[in-house]
């Protein structure tokens, strides 16, 4: 709390200025910073302005949650913390009805790491037993520290998708290596070939929706249908803070985030359908005429249908 | 491959044993010819002319990898001045679908180039896919390049039309149930090798680690549940049909005594 004071500027605002700008950038990346960033915001609001009641603190809150969800709309963390926050200070208000104090804000972002390592701890050798095949894919914090709890007691052997065009499945792969587990690394277009072999399939997720379904990095659909068609098990590893109430209709266009083309099509392709990119766009000018190559890197984060989903 | 194989023993066989040697070898290369000329080029020409007719205006046509017969029926689509779109989705580690890219665009088609991964955001905008096949199972399990059955799929599970463009010879009356029984293996250091891509796998040295292993499978099976029909030089088949063209064929064969046409 100490560096809060020291390295904010004169007011509040600013401090919610400078993290919103930073979420727009994308300078926080991931939901755990994102969410405990959120967190130490909450913190100093509460810390900074003096609330004669529950009421009016509840406003506060709720009108910094719609200024830091409106920058990174992606990022669900942001709305969950906060809705977290309020519904520790209704709790709080009704229990005491005086001023609500601010204590009730300091467990939110300590529970949050500590509750995620020990479910891991507890739940890794209940799910997976001896000689099992787990197919995953990229790269997720969660899944990798629930691996290596369960392979302290059972062993089993992972099956780790590259996630291309990030190759984070590749860090996975090497990290569970270096572990001690048995690690098999694939390419994407191998999953529904491996999905025959696995016994389960373990996943983070980015977010989780109200339901059931789960947002999470490009290619999670398709290995959702795969564990579907094979009826192998689907399980999503996720911290409380990625559990998100929104109920959309289309995940896939409003939970969104794109890259870079360049991920996927370097520039030497991109400049061979330049000229008839052109060509096409003067032909259909006026039409709302696409490019006619678009090397389009869409979907970073894509929705999966959950296992709740019913198929 | 294996049927291809099997008929020139067939052939060998039947080649009468008094043959003086310089004729035997003529009259074989005759029917290689022969058989190049019928069973493939002419083969190739009119599933061409069949799967042509199913590409219409303001078509959205999904593609996969490199098929130099799904490069044909789109290049004679678009000879015949139908407008239509391609969305060519590619994967690793051959990243066949650039050569599929470049191809099309000689033949000024408008083209969408993705990753495997990003197939499912964009596959609600397709109407039709197009697959090449390296073999079909009587079955009608059909073996392709790996990822294929990923999009057929995902297309099956967006109610998108799945047409498999497959020349009868690569028709087998074996069975296949999954893509792990028989298969090849490519080169698992290609999956270590990122262009591109700035720095260095983690995968680096994997042969030094013990407990890392990397897998390079070249093929794998599509069940017959999502192919909607297969295009062939005989026309356009259910997957059910594989088995009656597989017993025509074997007729034909038994019929002219693996000799004169193979």
């Amino acid at each position: 709390m100490a560096e809060a004071v020291k390295e904010k500027p004169s007011s509040f605002a600013e401090v919610v200025e400078n993290c919103c700008a930073q979420l727009r950038r994308r300078q926080i990346q991931g939901s755990l910073p994102c969410a405990k960033r959120t967190a130490e915001i909450m913190r100093a609001l509460l810390t900074m302005q003096r609330h004669p009641d529950a009421a009016s603190l509840i406003d506060d809150v709720r009108a910094v949650g719609y200024k830091l969800q409106a920058a990174k709309p992606v990022e669900l963390a942001v709305g969950n913390i906060v809705r977290r926050v309020l519904h520790l200070i209704r709790e709080e208000a009704q229990t005491e009805k005086s001023d609500s104090e601010a204590d009730s804000n300091d467990a939110v972002p300590q529970g949050k790491a500590d509750g995620k390592q020990d479910v891991m701890k507890s739940q890794g050798v209940e799910h997976l037993h001896a000689n099992e095949v787990i197919l995953t894919l990229g790269m997720s914090d969660t899944t990798y520290a629930f691996l290596r709890e369960a392979a302290r007691k059972r062993e089993f052997q992972v099956v780790v998708a590259e996630g291309a065009p990030r190759y984070d499945g590749h860090l996975q792969a090497r990290k569970l290596a270096d572990a001690g587990i048995q690690v098999t690394a694939i390419p994407d277009s191998a999953v529904f070939a491996m999905m025959a072999r696995a016994n389960k399939v373990l996943v983070g997720a980015h977010a989780v929706l109200a339901n059931g379904g789960a947002i999470a990095p490009a290619g999670i659909h398709m290995v959702a249908l795969a564990a579907h068609k094979h009826s192998t098990p689907l399980v999503v590893l996720v911290g409380l803070h990625k559990l998100s109430p929104q109920f959309p209709h289309d995940p896939d266009l409003l939970y969104n985030d794109f890259r870079g083309p360049a991920e996927v099509a370097d520039c030497d392709m991109q400049a061979q359908g330049l000229p008839q990119q052109m060509a096409y766009a003067a032909a259909h000018s006026g039409v709302g005429g696409g490019s006619s190559e678009e090397p389009s890197n869409s979907g970073t984060e894509a929705r999966a249908q959950g296992a709740s989903h019913p198929h | 491959m294996a049927n291809t194989i099997r008929r020139l023993k067939m052939r060998i066989h039947s080649i009468d044993v008094n043959a003086p040697e310089a004729e035997a070898k003529r009259a074989l290369i005759e029917d290689i010819r022969r058989y190049i000329e019928v069973q493939i080029i002419a083969a190739d020409r009119l599933l061409v002319d069949c799967a042509v007719q199913k590409v219409t205006d303001g078509d959205v046509i999904l593609t996969f990898a490199y098929s130099h017969i799904v490069a044909n029926v789109l290049t004679k689509a678009a000879a015949l001045g139908r407008t239509f779109k391609v969305m060519v989705v590619d994967c690793r580690p051959e990243l066949e679908g650039q050569r599929m890219l470049e191809k099309l665009q000689a033949s000024g088609i408008a083209c969408s180039y993705i990753h495997l991964n990003a197939l499912s955001f964009v596959v609600r905008d397709v109407t039709k896919v197009f697959l090449g096949a390296a073999a079909i199972m009587s079955n009608g399990t059909v073996m392709g390049r790996a990822g294929n059955a990923a999009v057929a799929m995902t297309a099956h599970a967006h109610s998108k039309p799945v047409l498999v463009c497959c020349e009868s010879f690569k028709f087998h009356e074996r069975v296949q149930l999954d893509s792990i029984t028989h298969n090849e293996l490519g080169d698992p250091d290609a999956l270590v090798s990122l262009p591109g891509y700035p720095g260095v796998s983690p995968l680096a040295g994997w042969q030094d680690i013990p407990r890392l292993g990397l897998l390079n499978l070249k093929y794998d099976a599509m069940p017959a549940e999502y192919v909607t029909m297969i295009v062939t030089e005989y026309g356009m088949i259910p997957p059910t049909s594989v088995p009656v063209i597989l017993r025509e064929q074997q007729q034909d064969a038994s019929a002219s005594g693996g000799g004169g046409g193979m």
